[in-house]
């Protein structure tokens, strides 16, 4: 009996509530929608507010993009926070206009090739056809030097792909320079995704020796007492991170996004493809190989 | 020396076809204040291109864009058109229109700073609204300044869609701008909403080069050999 009181006493509500219940669920789901709509447009303008502010910086003409101002520095961290790649591009762009190097702690001009090819060819290691690189010229005019184009590049990795009004309030890691004191230090210990990142960095530079200068920074600023002990993923302390909210807030850059834009992740003619755990894992046995055995997994 | 008349002749002869282009471009833009009611004088839509080189070159004889500046004031029936039908709660509308700014941009490229430039001149001789025509199409983030800026209106052509006026060709109808007076008088008449009429895109090119707004309908008039002359309407959106 007790039974049939139950679904007596829920006929009536059930036969009323689905109506009123239903428009108030289209009014909370108008209201949240107009909630995103109105994010969304915050993070516009505030992006649009950075990168003008991002288009004054180094505040010193004379700043050296290696060792840039600590104020600069954390503005440049903070603001670009809510960036996509895409949007970092576009500050580029910007810049470029104003005849300034693509990366935002550089005071100098961008290079400006005397030529209106599409294509400069560059030679690169060794002899032959083989070492002849095709490079875009518009690539080449976004900065001043190639070293540059890495520390803008080690940033654009580093940005979330997500769009900062539907990030949910993740608020991402900090943003790390190239330059940055201890920086692969902190990479290696504090975020594993990083060094994933850092890997395909590595994939994506090795033409460009950067693999050879960062393993040189690593026993620079990390570990002096032995430096036979490269740059590499074996013997790293890899503890797992608790707060996967880490990891989740920061997908592998791709690099599709970038081809789209005039190819802006390929660098100096070369795209890199941004690869799956996999190709990390394969590689993370022999670590001191050089860059060549790191080809034919491309 | 032959080599050196040879490139100096090249030179000149890109100066003048650049000029070329730039004068059919001023034209254009003069046709367009024009058919949206600003008040210009005859003589200054039709310029001659020898005329044009007087005016708008350097001592180079190449032409100039610094000087390829221009306002005109709307014309009593353009204030009018741009003017709301009086309410109880508005019952002295103000036209929505004013002096138009032109500017042929010198900058090869247009980002977000040359854009504040621009909007900034705009606002501070207080034009109703600024053309600026550039060489090159303008950066995303400097298009998104363009809202940002209101009340002033900012448009923005390039020169090279501006080589020829669009509604000059046979096959583009006319356009007509209707007042808000007609409009309402149209609805009525149809016993319709505005939401109800056939649309035209703001960016529409001819849109665009009559500086329409969302909201306001215009009158397409085509010519049949069948039907003679009829008329259609659009609403901006
Ligand atoms: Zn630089």
């Amino acid at each position: 009996m007790p039974h049939s009181i139950l679904k007596n006493f829920s006929i009536p509500n059930t036969s009323a509530s689905p109506a009123r219940s239903r428009e108030d669920r289209n009014k909370e789901t108008a209201l949240h929608h107009a909630q995103i709509l109105q994010q969304r447009k915050d993070v516009e303008a505030l992006i649009l507010a950075s990168t003008e502010a991002l288009l004054e910086l180094p505040s010193s003409p004379t700043a050296n993009p290696a060792q840039p101002h600590p104020q600069d520095i954390s503005l440049v961290k903070n603001s670009l926070k809510p960036f996509q790649p895409s949007d970092y591009d576009l500050l580029i762009e910007e810049r470029n206009i104003n005849k300034l190097c693509g990366y935002v702690l550089c005071p100098n001009s961008n290079r400006h090739e005397d030529t209106k090819a599409k294509y400069r060819i560059l030679h690169g290691k060794g002899r032959g056809s083989d070492s002849l690189r095709f490079v875009e010229r518009q690539i080449l005019e976004r900065w001043c030097s190639d070293d540059c184009g890495k520390r803008a590049l080690y940033i654009k990795v580093q940005l979330n792909e997500e769009p900062a009004w539907s990030r949910g309030g993740l608020s991402g890691g900090e943003i790390l320079l190239l330059d940055d004191e201890r920086n692969i230090q902190k990479q290696l210990e504090d975020d594993s995704t990083l060094i994933e990142k850092l890997s395909s960095l590595d994939m994506s530079l090795e033409e460009d020796e950067v693999v050879a200068r960062m393993k040189a920074l690593a026993i620079e600023r990390g570990d002096e007492k032995a430096p036979s002990r490269s740059f590499g993923l074996a013997e790293v302390d890899v503890r797992e991170n608790e707060n996967l909210n880490g990891k989740a807030s920061a997908p592998e850059p791709s690099a599709k996004e970038g081809n789209a834009n005039g190819g802006f992740d390929s660098i100096e003619g070369y795209t890199p493809k941004f690869s799956s755990k996999k190709m990390r894992d394969s590689e993370a046995g022999n670590d001191e190989d050089e860059d060549e055995d790191m080809m034919p997994t491309i | 020396m032959d080599n050196q008349d040879a490139e100096r002749a090249k030179i000149a002869a890109d100066a003048d076809r650049e000029l070329t282009r730039l004068w059919r471009a001023w034209r254009t833009v003069h046709q367009m204040c024009q058919d949206r009611g600003y008040e210009i004088g005859e003589e200054e839509v039709k310029i001659s291109l020898d005329d044009f080189r007087k005016n708008y070159t350097d001592p180079s004889g190449a032409p100039d864009r610094k000087k390829m500046t221009t306002s005109f004031r709307p014309t009593d029936a353009m204030l009018a058109k741009y003017t709301a039908i009086p309410t109880k709660v508005e019952p002295d509308p103000q036209p929505q229109i004013g002096t138009i700014w032109i500017e042929f941009s010198s900058d090869a490229s247009i980002g977000i700073k040359q854009m504040r430039a621009f909007a900034q001149h705009v606002n501070q001789h207080n034009f109703h609204t600024g053309i600026l025509v550039t060489q090159a199409s303008i950066t995303p983030a400097a298009l998104k300044i363009i809202p940002v800026v209101l009340p002033s209106i900012i448009e923005t052509f390039q020169e090279q869609d501006l080589l020829v006026n669009i509604t000059h060709h046979e096959l583009v109808p006319t356009h007509e701008l209707l007042s808000a007076e007609q409009k309402v008088e149209l609805l009525k008449r149809y016993r319709l909403k505005e939401s109800q009429l056939p649309r035209i895109q703001v960016g529409d090119p001819v849109a665009k080069y009559l500086g329409l707004r969302k909201g306001q309908v215009v009158k397409i008039i085509r010519r049949s050999e069948t039907a003679g002359r009829y008329a259609s309407y659009r609403w901006a959106i």
